[in-house]
């Protein structure tokens, strides 16, 4: 396989968010929205800096956030806990168990949040992606071994956080209604962030080790 | 009753005591509360003393550390919405940063 085939199928979970983040999961909002009348009709908010013209932000509501934030958190931790079996490289170990440990915290916080908000998660097209895009990302890692793996789950991290911060900023930031799980969010954004930059520093290291 | 003049040992370790006391006062070793929020120390520089308190609290959902770049102190893991304490000396004033997010940087300035 080589490295642009693999690059494209390690990062099958990043098409959820990246279609969320780009505005095409209105329908699935739309569908749920029907279905959950406390969820608040959330004014359209204005682009954000970068939003391609022509593209608006999907909206999304509290209950969807809440079941996205949970499967990107789940999926995200056990690409870690595979990566803590298979990886090989020192900084790809420590890296995944960085992945699995801040990733349990954001979720423990996350579902206690909207656990006294009375927010019950609700599954969505989005969610359900995240959910087979990581089972298939990590069905096609464990084909791999060796320095083979170790830049495939790296550069599927890369993408992966890369995707999530767009979605966080076009979408999930602005869609929230609930003052403290926008806050919540805002909180996440510099993990995520550090995350990306934390991938892209290991990244560049195993380019380099060529 | 005329007090009994004091034995010359006991007057200078009086004395010693006072002087001690007056330069313990001066040199009184201070607190610093330094917050971790959102990936950020807070104050991001802070003037100390050698000898002074750093309290770290870390209201994060994830554990941090406050690390010294020249390795002279270290809180170790500080969980989250935990607190970490150390007393930092000479040495270990100047940069520090995050053991587990390196991109985490702060810095301990020497007061005036």
């Amino acid at each position: 396989m080589n490295r642009s085939t693999l690059r494209l199928a390690l990062t099958l979970a990043a098409p959820a968010l990246l279609a969320l983040a780009a505005g095409c999961a209105k329908d699935d909002a739309g569908q749920a929205g029907a279905a959950d009348t406390t969820a608040v009709a959330a004014a359209p908010a204005p682009p954000p800096p970068g939003t391609p013209a022509g593209v608006q932000p999907s909206i999304v509501t509290d209950p969807q956030i809440a079941a996205i934030v949970v499967a990107a958190n789940a999926t995200d931790s056990a690409g870690g806990a595979l990566a803590l079996q298979k990886g090989t490289n020192a900084k790809v170990k420590e890296f995944a168990q960085r992945m699995v440990t801040d990733h349990s915290g954001v979720n423990q916080q996350a579902v206690a949040l909207v656990t006294r908000l009375g927010v019950a998660p609700e599954e969505n097209n989005t969610s359900r992606q995240l959910a087979q895009g990581g089972e298939q990302t990590r069905q096609r890692l464990s084909e791999l071994s060796g320095v083979s793996f170790d830049r495939g789950y790296i550069d599927s991290e890369v993408e992966y956080h890369q995707t999530v911060l767009q979605a966080i900023d076009s979408t999930l930031i602005p869609s929230a209604q609930n003052a403290e799980l926008k806050a919540m969010l805002q909180q996440v954004r510099p993990a995520i962030q550090a995350h990306l930059d934390m991938a892209k520093g290991i990244q560049t290291e195993l380019q380099g080790a060529q | 009753m005329t007090p009994r003049p004091l034995h010359p040992a006991v007057r200078a370790a009086a004395l010693a005591a006072a002087l001690a006391g007056c330069a313990g006062a001066a040199s009184q070793p201070a607190r610093h509360d330094i917050s971790i929020q959102a990936f950020v120390y807070q104050p991001a520089r802070e003037p100390v003393h050698p000898g002074d308190t750093l309290v770290f609290v870390n209201h994060d959902a994830v554990p941090h550390t406050a690390t010294a770049a020249d390795g002279t102190w270290d809180t170790g893991e500080i969980p989250a919405n935990a607190t970490r304490t150390v007393v930092v000396r000479d040495k270990g004033i100047g940069a520090y940063k995050c053991a587990f997010h390196p991109t985490m940087k702060a810095a301990l300035t020497p007061a005036e």
